[in-house]
Formats: C-alpha cells, sequence, structure tokens
C-alpha cells in the first residue's frame, strides 16, 4: 500500500465508478426515498402531493385494508419461499456432496449439475410452465406412478393453493446446484492430511465429522443461508414469468408487487414505500453478507 | 453395493437437472399439434419439425433480439471489467483519504432490492432521453454488478505481490501504464469469473430491459420471449423453439464457463 505523490492518482482511477455510480445509483435512491413520501401517479412530478407517511400506513397499519393484505400475504410468500429453500436445498446439497466427493465421474456429474445454474432464466421459467400445464409432465408423471390425489386438475400453478409450491420447486432447482458446488468445493478443499492425522489419534467418524469436517462447511453454510434468504426476498423473474403473482395473488411476492403497484397501478410513492421497507428488512438478514465482503484495503 | 447407490443418486439428480433441458429441445421440434395435445412427453411423434426455429428466427424477429442481446451483454462486460478494474486498482494499491467510505458504500448497493430503485431509475434515464437506447439499457446494468466485482477485483489485486510494482516503478512506468500493462492482464483469471457471471446476468436481464424499452426492435432475447408468449395462445412449440435459442449461447460457452464460475464463488466463501 502506498501513498502517491500526486494525491489525485488514487481518485483519478475511482472516477469512471463514481461518477456512473452518482448518475445511475445515487440519484435513484434518493428520489426513492423522497417518492415513498409523495402520492403521485407518473409523468408531471408537479402533480406529485407531499403526504407523509401516509403510503406507509396504508399497507403496514391497514389504513387501506387491501393493500396491507396484500403486503403481507406477499411478504409472508418471500419469507415461505427462502424458508422452503434453506430447509430443503441445505440436506440435500451437503449430501450430495459427500455422495459426490469420492466419485470417479464427479467431474462428469458436476458439469450437468451446472446446468440449472447458468441456463436458469426466462427461458427455464417457461419450461416450467409447460410442465406445470394440466395435462403436463408433473400431473402425468403422478397420475403414471398412482400418486392421483397429488395432481391438480388446473395445473399446479393454475390453482391458488398449490401455485407458491410450483414456484418453490422451480427456486430449489435453480437454486441447489451453487450450493452443492460451495459445499463440493469446500469439502474437496480439506487437506486429507487431516484426516488421516485424526485416524492415527485414534479419532471417531463422528468426531472427524464433527471436528474437521463442521467447522469448515459452516461458514459456506452461513453464505449459503444469506444467498438463498436474500435471493428469496428479491425473487421477480420466476414470479412474473410463471404466475404473474396469480391466481388471486397466491403466489404474490413483494417484487411483483412493486412492479404491479407502480407500472400498472402507477402509484408510485406507494410502490417506492414498500419497495424501501422490503429495502430494510432484507437489507437486516444481509448485514451479515457484508461481513464476508470484507476486505483488507 | 454402495457405490451402486451412489450413482443412482447421483444419475437421479443429473436427470431432474437435464430434464426441463430435453422437455425444451423436444417440444420445439414437434408440430404445433403435438405439442398441444401431448405436453406431457418430451419426445415429438413423427419426423422432428425443424420450421419453426425458421419462422421464429425470420418472421419473429428473433435474430434481431439476438442482436440487441449479444450488444448490451458484451458492453457491459466490457465496462464491468473497465471501471471496476480499475476502482479495484486504487483500492488495493494506495492510500487515500474516504478509501474505506467509497468502498462500503459501494459494497452496500449489493443490498439494495433491484425493484426498490426501478420507478425512480425509469425516470431518470427517461429524462436523459436514454429510453429505448442501448446507453439506457447497459448503464444501470454496469452498476448494478459494481460491489461483488469490485469486490472481487479488490481481493485478487491484493494478492499480487507488491514487489513487482516497485519494480515497475523503478523502471520507470507511471500507475496508468502499470495498471493497464501488469496488472490487468494479472487478473484475468478474476475478469474470467465476473465476465462470465456478468453475461448469464444481463444476458437472463428481464425487469430492467422490459421497463426502459418498449419498442419492439430493441427487445432482448427474454423479451422476445414474453412477446412470443403475449402473441401465440400456447404454441409451445414456438415458444420452445425461442427459449432454445435463448439458452444456447450459454450453452456453448458453457464447457469453459464451470471452472472460472466456482474458482469466483469460492473466493469468496471457502478461503474465509
Amino acid at each position: 500500500m502506498i501513498t502517491t505523490r500526486n494525491k489525485w492518482v488514487p481518485y483519478l482511477f475511482l472516477l469512471p465508478g463514481v461518477l456512473l455510480f452518482l448518475a445511475v445509483g445515487v440519484y435513484s435512491v434518493g428520489f426513492s426515498i423522497m417518492l415513498s413520501f409523495y402520492n403521485w401517479s407518473g409523468i408531471d412530478f408537479s402533480t406529485a402531493r407531499f403526504e407523509g407517511l401516509a403510503n406507509f400506513r396504508q399497507f403496514l397499519l391497514g389504513d387501506d385494508p387491501i393493500v396491507t393484505q396484500n403486503f403481507y400475504n406477499s411478504l409472508l410468500h418471500n419469507v415461505l419461499i427462502g424458508a422452503a429453500q434453506v430447509v430443503i436445498v441445505i440436506p440435500i446439497a451437503i449430501v450430495l456432496a459427500f455422495v459426490l466427493q469420492n466419485t470417479k465421474m464427479a467431474s462428469l456429474y458436476r458439469t450437468v449439475y451446472f446446468l440449472p445454474m447458468i441456463a436458469s432464466g426466462v427461458a427455464i421459467f417457461y419450461v416450467w410452465k409447460g410442465l406445470f400445464e394440466p395435462t403436463g409432465a408433473f400431473n402425468s408423471l403422478f397420475h403414471a406412478i398412482g400418486l392421483d390425489f397429488l395432481t391438480v386438475p388446473g395445473g399446479m400453478l393454475g390453482s391458488s393453493s398449490t401455485s407458491l409450491i410450483g414456484i418453490i420447486i422451480t427456486s430449489i432447482w435453480g437454486g441447489l446446484p451453487g450450493t452443492l458446488i460451495l459445499y463440493y468445493a469446500g469439502l474437496t478443499s480439506i487437506d486429507p492430511t487431516l484426516y488421516e492425522a485424526a485416524d492415527v489419534d485414534g479419532a471417531s467418524k463422528l468426531t472427524m465429522i464433527t471436528k474437521i469436517t463442521w467447522p469448515l462447511l459452516k461458514p459456506i453454510t452461513l453464505i449459503a443461508v444469506i444467498q438463498m434468504v436474500n435471493g428469496a426476498f428479491q425473487a421477480f423473474e420466476n414470479v412474473f414469468i410463471m404466475t404473474g403473482g396469480g391466481p388471486s395473488g397466491s403466489s404474490e411476492v413483494i417484487g411483483t408487487l412493486v412492479y404491479r403497484t407502480a407500472f400498472l397501478n402507477n402509484d408510485y410513492g406507494l410502490a417506492s414505500a414498500i419497495g424501501w421497507v422490503s429495502f430494510l428488512i432484507t437489507g437486516a438478514i444481509a448485514m451479515f453478507s457484508i461481513r464476508s465482503f470484507k476486505v483488507d484495503i | 453395493m454402495v457405490k451402486t447407490i451412489k450413482h443412482i443418486i447421483l444419475v437421479l439428480y443429473g436427470l431432474t437437472c437435464v430434464y426441463p433441458f430435453l422437455w425444451m429441445i423436444g417440444t420445439s421440434l414437434k408440430t404445433s399439434q403435438d405439442a398441444l395435445a401431448n405436453p406431457q412427453s418430451p419426445i415429438p411423434k413423427g419426423a422432428p419439425e425443424w420450421s419453426t426455429f425458421a419462422e421464429v428466427w425470420n418472421k419473429l424477429n428473433f435474430y434481431r433480439f439476438f442482436v440487441n442481446s449479444v450488444v448490451v451483454s458484451i458492453i457491459v462486460i466490457i465496462g464491468v471489467v473497465l471501471i471496476y478494474t480499475m476502482m479495484a486498482y486504487s483500492f488495493a494499491k494506495f492510500r487515500f483519504k474516504g478509501k474505506k467510505f467509497v468502498y462500503y458504500t459501494f459494497i452496500a448497493l449489493l443490498l439494495v432490492p433491484g425493484v426498490t430503485t426501478l420507478i425512480p431509475l425509469y425516470i431518470n434515464m427517461t429524462n436523459l432521453g436514454l429510453q429505448n437506447t442501448y446507453v439506457g439499457m447497459i448503464l444501470p446494468m454496469i452498476n448494478g454488478a459494481a460491489p461483488f466485482a469490485i469486490f472481487l477485483f479488490t481481493s485478487y489485486f491484493r494478492t499480487i505481490s507488491h514487489e513487482l510494482y516497485e519494480c515497475a516503478v523503478l523502471d520507470g512506468c507511471g500507475n496508468f501504464k502499470i495498471y493497464w500493462r501488469i496488472y490487468l492482464p494479472l487478473a484475468l483469471p478474476a475478469i474470467g469469473t465476473i465476465a462470465i457471471l456478468n453475461f448469464i446476468g444481463s444476458w437472463n436481464n428481464i425487469l430492467w430491459p422490459m421497463i426502459i424499452v418498449d419498442k419492439q426492435e430493441m427487445f432482448t432475447l427474454p423479451m422476445g420471449l414474453m412477446y412470443l408468449d403475449s402473441s401465440s395462445f400456447k404454441k409451445w412449440n414456438e415458444l420452445m423453439a425461442g427459449a432454445l435459442i435463448t439458452v444456447i449461447p450459454i450453452l456453448i460457452a458453457f464447457p469453459f464457463m464451470q471452472k472460472m464460475y466456482v474458482k469466483g464463488m469460492t473466493v469468496g466463501s471457502v478461503k474465509m
């Protein structure tokens, strides 16, 4: 680390990034905070009315019962998506990573497992939509193996009692590979001589797992959980493409709620307010993640 | 025995990973009647129908969407790499006032959900006259990539020996030359990771383009898919042909993506 003779040099290197940030980031963040205290239907800002905390009261405290219900409903769905991912993905990922660890064709399997992670996007969400059709793969599979009670007549995404399950299934499919790869990389990075030494000292398999393997997997688990929870709170594209939040709000998440409030109902102030409350919630969770971005600078 | 069970588990999971892609390919080769009548099967009845691709590519303007997607992704990648390696160089090499503040301000960006700033961003970009332009699509995407790129490049530059820097200074190199000729080439692995992450990210990005672009000729591939979905009622074969066109570039880049991706994703976590 050095102090330059010309003290402007370090700032010169920062300039392009900072300029972009000022033009795109800061303005938007500032204006968005301001908007959340206004009532505005877009186009001309001179038509905007300052309303204090009215927007927040509207969806947080029940001043508008429907909006409040929509908000807490969406929030619940975000939480459910995140919780389901954590509870289902992490155990499966750990088991698969252990199984994968000592197999001969690990790299071949790994290549295949990578597919969902890199290609997960709008194209794949349409595939899922097709698989969830009333006569699609899921219903046909359940029918074929005699689990008729699992079939949903209107298709999993078309029924308000199951649409969120459909969204969760696709999130798990898209989220599992990344977590699996993290655990796999963690497991293979453990120095094998550690186990040998422990073996010589007469440690049991269980001790090795709790004393050697788990301490290393713990930080990975923390990262994985943060990534999934963060991802769940930022969910938008999968819901938007597959269900649009429906039927009748049964799969609505904060992301689609904000989008609808702003761009379909033209209630920009309310949308900004909802967005910022969700930011505070994610921010609280993600405060942890900032620690993992600590660099010695 | 244990080995067989292991492989059964791994193969089963592999199938769930691959199946959606098989269905996509199979359905894109079906006739429209077949696609509507037998949505459960990934295998087309009779000879594969190749003409759907030509139709989607030509009639539905997918070649245009493809070009737009390529232009946007490439410029985003170049922008992200240049702008944020420069910033990272400054963070990694110099001692200066306000460094921590700038660094953590940028990292905190990571926490702001995309939808929160969508509205003012849209107003901002529209006021600048950037609606329906590449620039309007690209700038926010570059800015959005800042946190992770800065983090990764800074950590990477910190691993490069400082003696190299001192030698270059003794040889009379200025800071910009050192950055351009020494640090940038040495950071190639990190650049690869960031390039791939941003390629996938910008290629699949839909939320922002959907808002800033409403002219069909500026659509990117995912927007083209949404347009296909809305303009033809459940023509699964057309939709899947479009979907295949959308994912093929990612699948082609796939082999050398994997290694870099793992490297990049584990730099931050495993070494903690």
